[in-house]
């Protein structure tokens, strides 16, 4: 197989080398995989000093983007849940309605382990950096704001939609994903933000919570997202069926979109 | 044989958990880098075509059901990524002059000179080469996987690798000498 001279071999033994990644480049693919993969995934070893300024780096840029991205859409779809809160809270009071485990459960550990939380850092600065750009955010327009929207915006918000999520904030996380799919339509997390959707709607004792999660699971068996789907909407299913016949307290009202 | 032997290779069969991606990230990263280097992403999509199999695989790695290597399912991957990356980008990178940057290193080059200066010609060398044999370039004499590993591999009839195998090395040989005639 080997045919070659010992200098053609020397050659290629050296090629081979100076094609390997470095360190930096195994950090800097790592630290940029991690939201987009949303996974617990340990990044390889690098020196600590290159690992601070990687990682200053990553939530100082993530800090600003998430800022002028999201502040208005976030505060409009907090006020949002704030109400859904109430209501829920009426709908759980009801003497017949049993234990709403689906809204109290914490998510399975698959997802409910993803680093969600906002980076703290600089939120006043990057808060001031939103409100010098008022055009910006989710609900920006313009074709050539919506050409820059990315996988990592999309990465991004579906973080903050699943943070909402497990934070039993439902209908945040559908003003979230509403907002996302203006913005980004054609995005290439799909399957994620029908995982999510279906998952908020479950949340929220959607009628069709239920139906759209079979749906989901007959169209995406191998989904990792289908016992978590089936385990929010199993029990959520159950409540609506109990609920449901009092419409006056339920959380109607909302246009479920599938 | 490959040096490329990944402990979660051996897990392959039958289908590999997705809690198993870390491993499959730690095992292949630098076999992906280095197979999209070396067939044709120019230097400014290489992360984004890292992160882009990787993506892929994470995705997918539920529905891989052990038919195949690991690595096999893993190459067909790169090979995706690395030939729509390429073609985006246009060839002029790829099909620039063997030895346009190919100055003979300095008195006393260091080995990282010498490593960057051979993985520069391999680069070229391969970029020169149509995809076919780029690719049993690349896997058998850059990675040094078998013939019948790259057949695997790359879904080519046994006897088409070893024939596209020694009109490479031909080829590697003579640019090779071409290089050392000019410098």
């Amino acid at each position: 197989m080997t045919e070659l001279d010992a200098d053609e071999t020397r050659i290629l033994r050296n090629a081979r080398q100076g094609l390997t990644p470095s360190a930096k480049d195994r950090a800097r693919i790592a630290h940029a995989l991690l939201p987009r993969l949303a996974l617990p995934m340990t990044p390889p070893s690098v020196s600590r000093v290159e690992g601070r300024a990687l990682h200053a780096a990553r939530w100082a840029g993530l800090a600003g983007v998430v800022a002028l991205t999201g502040a208005v859409g976030y505060w409009q779809g907090y006020r949002a849940g704030a109400q859904v809160r109430e209501v829920v809270t009426v709908v759980r009071s009801v003497p017949s309605a049993p234990p709403t485990t689906a809204l109290t459960a914490p998510p399975p550990p698959a997802l409910a382990d993803q680093p969600l939380a906002i980076p703290s850092a600089g939120p006043a600065s990057s808060l001031r950096s939103a409100a010098s750009r008022p055009s910006s955010g989710m609900a920006v327009e313009g074709s050539e704001a919506r050409r820059a929207l990315g996988l990592d915006d999309e990465v991004r918000e579906l973080r903050r939609v699943e943070k909402a999520i497990r934070e039993q904030n439902p209908r945040l996380a559908l003003v979230l994903l509403d907002q996302l799919d203006q913005t980004i339509p054609a995005g290439q997390l799909l399957e994620e933000r029908a995982a999510a959707r279906v998952m908020g709607n479950c949340s929220l004792g959607a009628p069709s919570g239920p139906s759209d999660a079979r749906a989901f699971v007959a169209k995406h068996p191998q989904s990792a997202y289908v016992a978590r789907v089936t385990e929010i909407c199993r029990p959520a299913s159950a409540v609506n069926e109990r609920i449901s016949p009092a419409p006056g307290t339920s959380v109607q009202g909302r246009e479920i979109r599938k | 044989m490959s040096q490329l032997q990944p402990s979660v290779e051996r897990a392959s069969l039958g289908g590999v958990d997705a809690s198993q991606f870390d491993q499959i990230y730690s095992d292949y990263f630098d076999f992906v880098w280095r197979c999209l280097r070396s067939l044709g992403v120019p230097e400014r999509g290489l992360d984004d075509a890292v992160q882009e199999v990787f993506i892929v695989v994470h995705r997918g790695l539920a529905r891989f059901r052990g038919d195949s290597l690991l690595r096999t399912w893993l190459y067909g991957i790169v090979r995706h990524v690395a030939y729509k990356q390429a073609r985006n980008a246009g060839r002029k990178e790829r099909a620039q002059p063997l030895d346009v940057e190919l100055e003979s290193p300095g008195p006393s080059p260091s080995q990282a000179a010498e490593e960057a200066q051979a993985a520069l010609f391999v680069q070229r060398f391969a970029g020169g080469l149509d995809e076919k044999k780029r690719e049993v370039f690349v896997l058998a004499l850059l990675e040094q996987f078998s013939a019948v590993e790259v057949a695997e591999m790359t879904g080519v009839p046994l006897n088409t690798v070893y024939t596209r195998l020694r009109k490479v090395r031909a080829e590697f040989r003579a640019a090779l000498e071409r290089h050392r005639g000019g410098t």
